[in-house]
Formats: structure tokens, sequence, C-alpha cells
């Protein structure tokens, strides 16, 4: 079961090396503090490592998987009975969902869209658990939703048209 | 709202945009605004991030999940998951037209439901398991897992809609099915057992076959395999399923072959199945062919040079011995490799399979290899291999001297990483390997030589010194794969000398040079003036115990150098097989790994954690010793005195008597209780403020400050009293106490009026021989329901031919008045003609009603 997933930005905007957090999900119920002290302890952990060393890190009993994409470090705190090597599958799969919705992601992205990334991690994910492993199904599924969106919107901005120009 | 807060260049500034923000959306909310709630939603969760409390938004995302519109049940889910956890009590409208609201609430739901909410909501989500839309159904099964996992005694309602998932040709919906069997599994034994049944159990082989034979699918490729998720939820499935039971596992054993050895290895993807694949062959009923081609497989990993392939392999290798050592043990080459690789996570995890890996025939080439690592270690990791090398070489030396070498190297390279029990040991080994103490001291002094610094180096050296040091001198007992070496008195003296003034020396290490010197002088009457110099410098030391020290062991060297010989007599050799008893009862044996799983292993690898030094400084807090308890056995048997026969430590050596009894004897005068067995403790028990380790091993040398005062002051106050009257009537006869051709001792009774338990008795001596008996010194010694108390004897010299006596009055309480009688040992010495005469004896002929 995963625990935990955040993704952390390597070297924060005025350069220091305090990482900057772009994303977090948490699977299980942690407090306001335990949150922020668990980011703080794993990035000093993850953010120091060298690049050649493996992908793995154990931490407090939990194994944590990281991956490093560009500046963007993607790290998952998983149980002793996971297995590894599928996780930094699953990481993979999340950023390669990402790269085709948003075309070619960037961290920006990230940041200005963090709601559509958080969108489709929940349809990768729920409650720690893998939940769809074809990538065209979770894009159908987030565009079916998207549109349902538009349309309400287009809808909602119609009717306040015609209120608009109906109380002029 | 995001740019103008990724403009701001400093924290302050940034903090002044986000009030300005929350001002606005708190105003929004105050109003009740329709039309920006969702955009207001955003900008907060945005906020949130950042890590600004925002707590006043919470109502507005209830708010949001209960309106109308898909876009704010969105945005207000989103916020519901993010900013809330489970604490908080929500509405789920999971019974809603639209699927994908479905789909949010179930999401939601997932993630963050409490155990009141699960129990609520089970029946719909178990509906829902049937769902039209795989959508739904995939959702609701992750539901069903956190549901079950918040309440286990659902998890029977749901086993047969998870059974039905099973069939499911969507992968997504068969995937988070497998995942909600296992979890029912893992939770109901019930469950397994209906999941075991061939029906089922034969159709989740036939699914595995499928993928794993399936043409390309690029809906569901990865590095050019179908569905590598699918592989390993199925592979742990099986794992659960198979584990324990054997029928089951045999059904496996065909596609479990086939995936081994059809599974391209060169992608990330393709090792994730393998991995899983050989965790779930190690897991389930053995199979010996499965088990060797699991093993293969590891020894790969290990050779590839991708550093996560190594890491996984290195923890399989650790759960595969237990299963197979032998296997493991062939690749034993490689994993030594590891321990020496660049990536810390690897090194440890492969010290740790060494360090499983050991046995009596690998242990001298892995020792080499592991001490020649030491050496260029870096600082974090040095600890670790210390421990472990220790522990092994204990564990596994097939010779003292091989053992001695070894812990010689490890001191001088890593001293300062070696905990403390561990050069105790070493010292207690030393001890019993009579015949390597020449061989010992003269390789200490040459390591000393090099290696000052590492502080438990030098402990060790100093107490062989000390201890050995005429050998050293006299090179004595030489081995032939020795170089000669000559090493003077002085260069001796030298060695302590350097250990007391170095400037890392702590307390300890100059306690125990004290001690050393001490003994040094003794052994070797030359250098006694230069000695006393040393001592005396630490006579004004600001740390009690050496100021202690210091004082009391010039004053024996000053003054009585008549009995220092015997004080610092060479010790009895330190029983082992009590030492290791106690230290192995005292420590928790537990083997942990990093996966969690605690091994029994068959060779009897226990690690241990760090022996509490508490433990051996009980034994210095223990006044009333009971014979069972192992601690002040060993320290009973320590000092050879007469284990009462309910004791638990058979076949205990009985050291040499000499030494010890002088210091029973020593101790029993003037010092109330004195107690025959528990005189040990009594030394320890006065150097209570002394609690560095040393103190156990040293303790033989008389630094308790009571005991020691007040026998220098016996020692020192040979001045002649006149005997005490007593004029209570002699109610009771006298008896002659002890006899020998030279000397008689009588004894007179008499009680002090009111207390029945005290008897004063007179002892008188007297010499029959024709010569004068000089520095006359009577000792007596009591068990323990008996106090004693000595005056100070008339005189020390007792002249020739009975033409005079010296009497001493003494005192003694029986605490078991009425029920035994008195008994004493005593122990007279005085010289004659400058010769030292000593005369021991027993005294069983007290009246009986005493």
């Amino acid at each position: 079961m995963i625990y935990a997933l955040f993704a952390d930005m390597a070297v924060a905007d005025n350069g220091s090396r305090q990482g900057k957090v772009r994303l977090t999900k948490w699977y299980s119920p942690y407090t306001q503090k335990e949150r922020s002290k668990v980011i703080r302890e794993l990035s000093g952990v993850i953010l120091t490592r060298g690049p050649k060393l493996c992908n793995f890190v154990e931490w407090r009993g939990y194994k944590v998987v990281y991956k490093r994409y560009a500046s963007l470090y993607f790290c998952m705190c998983i149980d002793q009975e996971d297995n590894e090597l599928e996780i930094l599958e699953i990481i993979h799969h999340y950023v390669e969902i990402l790269d085709r919705y948003f075309g070619s992601v960037c961290e920006l992205d990230l940041i200005f869209n963090f709601h559509k990334a958080y969108y489709i991690l929940d349809e990768i994910l729920i409650a720690g658990e893998l939940q769809e492993s074809s990538k065209k199904t979770v894009a159908r599924l987030i565009a079916a939703q998207d549109s349902l969106v538009e349309t309400a919107k287009e809808q909602a901005s119609s009717i306040s048209n015609i209120i608009a120009q109906a109380t002029k | 709202m995001i740019r103008s807060i990724r403009a701001c260049k400093t924290a302050a500034e940034e903090r002044a945009v986000v009030r300005k923000e929350c001002a606005a959306i708190r105003a929004a909310i105050n109003e009740n605004d329709q039309d920006y709630r969702h955009r207001n939603l955003a900008k907060l969760m945005f906020i949130h991030m950042l890590g600004y409390p925002t707590h006043f938004g919470q109502m507005e995302c209830l708010k949001s999940i209960a309106s109308a519109g898909f876009p704010e049940k969105r945005i207000g889910y989103l916020g519901l998951m993010l900013l809330l956890d489970e604490r908080q009590e929500v509405l789920i409208d999971l019974n809603h037209t639209n699927q994908y609201i479905v789909g949010l609430a179930l999401c939601a739901l997932g993630n963050i439901c409490s155990a009141e909410m699960a129990r609520d909501l089970a029946p719909e989500v178990e509906r829902l398991l049937q769902f039209r839309d795989p959508n739904i159904r995939k959702k609701a099964a992750l539901c069903s897992i956190r549901i079950i996992k918040k309440v286990p005694d659902l998890a029977e309602n749901f086993i047969n809609p998870a059974a039905a998932l099973l069939k499911e040709k969507h992968h997504g919906v068969l995937i988070t099915g497998i995942q909600l069997v296992t979890d029912i599994c893992k939770v109901s034994t019930e469950a397994l057992e209906f999941f075991r049944k061939p029906k089922c159990l034969d159709g989740l082989v036939k699914t595995l076959r499928d993928v794993v034979n399936s043409p390309y699918a690029p809906e569901y490729d990865i590095a050019g395999i179908t569905d590598p998720f699918l592989h390993i939820r199925l592979l742990k499935l099986l794992h659960v399923l198979g584990q324990g039971d054997a029928d089951a596992s045999d059904c496996m054993n065909d596609i479990l072959a086939q995936v081994a050895t059809k599974t391209e290895s060169n992608k990330n993807a393709g090792n994730a199945i393998l991995y899983e694949c050989v965790e779930t062959i190690m897991s389930i009923e053995d199979n010996g062919g499965l088990r060797v081609l699991a093993i293969n497989i590891l020894g790969r990993f290990l050779s590839n040079r991708d550093n996560n392939i190594r890491y996984v392999a290195l923890n399989m290798l650790m759960k595969a011995i237990t299963v197979d050592a032998q296997a493991v043990q062939r690749h034993r080459a490689t994993i030594l490799e590891c321990v020496k690789d660049l990536d810390a996570s690897i090194r440890k995890r492969a010290l740790e399979l060494v360090y499983l890996l050991v046995n009596e025939s690998n242990v001298k080439p892995l020792t080499k290899e592991l001490i020649d690592y030491l050496e260029i270690s870096d600082q974090e990791f040095k600890g670790d291999l210390t421990a472990k090398i220790c522990s092994m070489v204990e564990k596994f030396s097939p010779d003292k001297i091989w053992y001695i070498d070894q812990m010689l190297k490890v001191l001088s390279e890593a001293g300062n990483f070696v905990k403390d029990e561990v050069w105790h040991a070493l010292i207690v080994v030393i001890s019993n390997a009579s015949d390597l103490h020449g061989y010992t001291v003269r390789a200490l002094y040459r390591a000393v030589q090099t290696s000052i610094e590492q502080e438990s180096l030098v402990r060790v050296a100093i107490w062989c010194i000390g201890e050995y040091g005429d050998m050293l001198v006299n090179n004595v007992g030489v081995l032939n794969i020795e170089d000669p070496i000559t090493v003077t008195e002085s260069d001796a003296v030298d060695v302590v000398e350097i250990a007391i003034k170095h400037h890392s020396s702590d307390i300890t290490t100059k306690a125990m040079a004290m001690v050393a010197l001490l003994k040094l002088s003794s052994r070797f009457p030359s250098c006694s003036e230069r000695i006393r110099d040393i001592i005396v410098q630490n006579k004004g030391s600001l740390v009690l115990e050496l100021q202690q020290r210091s004082i009391e062991f010039n004053s024996i060297v000053e003054k009585h150098q008549n009995i220092r010989s015997t004080l610092v007599e060479r010790m009895p050799v330190l029983d082992e097989a009590t030492f290791s008893g106690r230290r192995a009862g005292s420590l928790p044996a537990t083997v942990s790994t990093s996966s969690g799983t605690s091994l029994n292993l068959p060779n009897g690898v226990a690690k241990p954690a760090a022996a509490p030094l508490v433990d051996l400084l009980d034994l210095s807090s223990d006044d009333a010793p009971v014979p069972s308890s192992s601690g002040n056995d060993f320290l009973q048997d320590l000092l050879g005195v007469d284990v009462s026969p309910a004791s638990v430590q058979p076949g205990t050596s009985q050291a040499p008597k000499a030494g010890t009894d002088v210091l029973l004897d020593l101790l029993s005068i003037g010092s109330p209780p004195v107690q025959n067995n528990s005189t040990p403790s009594d030394i320890l028990s006065s150097s209570q403020d002394n609690k560095s380790s040393v103190a156990i091993l040293d303790g033989l040398s008389p630094a308790p400050s009571g005991g020691a005062a007040s026998m220098i002051d016996l020692l020192d106050g040979f001045v002649p009293n006149s005997p005490k009257p007593e004029d209570n009537g002699p109610a009771y006869p006298s008896i002659v106490a002890f006899e020998s051709s030279s000397l008689i001792l009588t004894f007179n009774f008499s009680k002090p009026p009111g207390n029945p338990q005290t008897t004063l008795i007179q002892a008188t001596f007297t010499n029959l021989s024709p010569n004068v008996y000089t520095d006359f010194v009577f000792q007596a010694a009591v068990p323990k329901f008996l106090q004693l108390h000595l005056d100070p004897a008339s005189g020390n010299t007792l002249p020739a031919s009975g033409n005079g006596s010296i009497t001493q009055t003494l005192r003694v309480t029986n605490s078991q008045h009425g029920k035994k009688p008195l008994v004493m040992r005593t122990r007279i010495a005085y010289k004659l003609n400058n010769r030292d005469v000593l005369e021991e004896g027993q005294i069983n002929n007290f009246p009986r009603d005493l």
C-alpha cells in the first residue's frame, strides 16, 4: 500500500537547496504537523542523494521509492511488502499520462494546473492502490470529465448572459 | 493569482499576497458567492499546498460538494480530499445518476473514509461493485479495500462480489478486483479458504497465463510486456494463496516457472515481474526446482549494473537464506563485492547478508576481506562494520590465537567504534588463553606503538601490560611465529605513562592505567620509584576516582610493600562460560532485517544488541547477593570463593585461593558486616562512585574507600594497646582455637550484659618456637550471619617460647543466635627471621550456644 506521494523540486526559486513541494497526496491520516515533518525529513534525505545511487531509501521502517524527472523528484512511501520495482513503474505510468495530457509536461504545468494533476492521480490511485493500468482509459475518463466541466461552464455563462441582458 | 504569488521575490512579499487573497476569499465566502466558489476553492487549495492554514475554507468544500453542478462537485471533492481527512464527517452522494459524480464520491470515500462512514456506506459500495460501468466498478473495488481495512468484520460480505470481479476482462477492474481479493484474504481466513479452492485458483492461473502469452496490445504495453501491473498483482495474489498450502502451491508451479523463464529482464518492467515472481516462489511451499530457478535469477540480478536491481536482489537473498542457504553461499563472492559498493544502501544490505552467511568454514577469508575493507571504509559505515566483524569473530573463531589476532587488528583500525562489551569479552578470552599471554602482550605492545589514539586498544593493552608485564619483559612463552622483540621494564612503563598522559585518554583509561602501574610496581621493583612519581601526579586530580586511586596506590607503594605483591598477584582466570552466559541472557537476541521479518537462522546466529553496561555494573550495587543470581555467581567464580551448593553454575573454576583470601581477610578487618561470600560485592559496593566498567575487572585491587582506609589504618596502627579487661564472668569455657607446632591461639568468651547475640572474645596468641615473631597480624573471616569486629592487637611482636603473648579482642554478633554456632576462618601472618610466614585455619569448636 502506498502511504504518501509527493513531488518535490530540487532547487527552490531563490536558489536554496530546500525542496519546494509541488504535489502531495496522503493515503493515510496524518496531522498537518506530521505531514510537514515527513516532507521535510524525506526531502532532506532524498534531495542529497547522488545520481548514481539506487532509487530506494529506507526510512523509519518504510521504504521510499523516488524517481527524478528533470528537476522534479517524485517520491512514494510504501510498505515493506510492496514491490519497489513496480512502484517505479507506477511513478513512470503517472508521469507518462501527465505528459500525454499536458503535451510534453513541464513543471510549470504542474504549478498552474495542479488540480488537474490531482484529478489524473485520482484516476490512477485510490486508497494507495493501483486503479488503472491503461493510459488510454485514464485519458479517456479525464477527457470525459473535463468536457462535463466545459459544458457546465458554458451553460452557466450563457444563463448569466441571458439574465444580465434581461436585467439591464 | 498563482502568477502573482510566484512573482514574489521574498517570503514576506508572498505572505502579504496570500493574506490579501485569503481576505478576498473569506469575504466571498461570507457573501455566499456561488459563481466563484470553485475558483476560490482552487485558490484555497493552492494556498494550502504552500503551507498556509486554510481552515476557514472547509465549510466551503462541503457546500461545494452539496451543490448541483459538476465542476463544483469536482473541485469540492478535491478540496475534500486535500484539506480534510478522515476525521471529518461528510455526506457522500453515492446514488447520483451521473456516474462521474459517483466516481468522485467513491474516490473521496476511498481516500478518506473513517470507520463509521465505512460501516454506513458499505452496502452502497457493495452494490456498486456490480454496476454496469467498469469505471465505477473499479473505483468501488478500491473503496471496498479501504472499508475492509477499517472494518475487517465486513470482509465476508465482499467475498462473493469480489469473486465475480476476478472473471472480468477489463484490465482496470481486474487489477482492482485482484487487489481486493488479496486484501480480503489477508484479513479473513475464511476468504482465504474460499479463494484457494481449485475453481478459483485455476481461474487465476489461467488469467495469468493469458496475460503472459497475450500478443502485443498497445493499450497496455509497457516495454514490450503486456500490462506488467496485472502480472504483478496476479503474482501477489498467488503468493498469498499459495503460502502455507501445498495443494495450492502445486497448481501454480507451472505458471511460475513459465513466468520466471520467459520474462525478459532488460527493462525495469520485466525485472519487476521477475522480482515478484521470485518473491512468490520463495514464499510458497517447497518445490526444489523452482527454488533453484529463483535463486539463479537473483544471482543474475546481483551482477546487474543497475543499482536498483542489485538492491532488491540483496533483499531477496536475505529471505532466501532461510530457505536454501547453500545456494546463497555460492554467490558469496559477489555479495562481498557489494559490501564495497559506492551506494550506502547497497553496502548496508550486503553487510547484513554477509553476516548471515558466515559459518565456521568461511569465517577466516571473510573476516580478512572485511578487515581489509575496514581500513578504507568511511566513517558512518565503520561503526556497523566493526560491530559485525567483532561479533562474527567472536562466534566463529576456530582458535584463540586467531581470535586475538583479528581483534587486535580491528582494535588498531577502529578501536573507537568498538563497543565496551566487545573488548571486555576479549579480555576474558585473553585471560583464559594462558599459553598465549606472552604472545598477546607483546602483540599489544607493538600495536600500541602505532595506534595510540584507539581508545579500546589502549585499554586492553594497558590491562595486559599490567597483568603480564613480566612476560613482556622477559620474553616468556615466545611462539615461533613471532618476531623477536626486546622490551625493557622502562619501555613497558613508558607505554602506560603515555596512556595516562595522552590527551585523548578518558577517565576509564586513566583509571585502568593507574591500576596497571600498581601491578607493574610490584612486578618491576626497579621501576618502583618512577611509577610512584607518575601515580603521585594525579594526587590532585579533579576526578575523584583518579585522585582516590592515586593516593591509595601511592600509599601502598610507599608503605606496604609486604602486602603489595599479594595484592596484585596474577588475576585468576575469568570464567568464559559464565561470562558469555550472562551476556547472552541479558541481551535480546534478535535478527532484524529491513524486510521486517524475524529470521530464525539455522546456524544460530544471533546478533547481540549493545549489551547494557549496566548489567555488569549491577553487580556493584548488589549488597546482599543471592547465590542463584547469575551476576554474583560470576564474580564469586571470579574470586574463587566457595559457592554454596544452591548455586546455579556447575563446575566453576576454583581459582587459586592465595590472592583472593588475602582480600577477604583484609576486608574483614574492621568493616562490618563481613560476610564470606558477599565480600566480592563488598569490594564493588564500596566503590560505588566509580561507575566505569573497569571496576569489575580491576575490582580485585583494593580500591574501596571504606575498607581500604580502615585496613590501612589498622595496619598503621600497631600501637600497643592495653587489652580491655572484660569482667563478665566466664560463662563459657575457653577454647584453643588454633594450634600449630609454633603457635597457639586461645579464645576466652564473655557476653556483654543485655545482648545475648553478642560475644566478646579475648584472643591470646602464644609463641611456642624459640624464635621471635615480628610483624604479627591476625585476620579472621566469618560467614554471612555473623558480624565480626576486631580491636587492635596489643602488639605485633610475639616473644619466643611463650615468654609473652599478644592479645586482641574480637566482638562477634550472631544473628542466628541459638540456631547456628559460631565459626571462623583465621589467617595469621608474621615474620620469622625476616621471612614471611602464613598460617591459616578454621575454628569450628566454638561453644554451641554462643
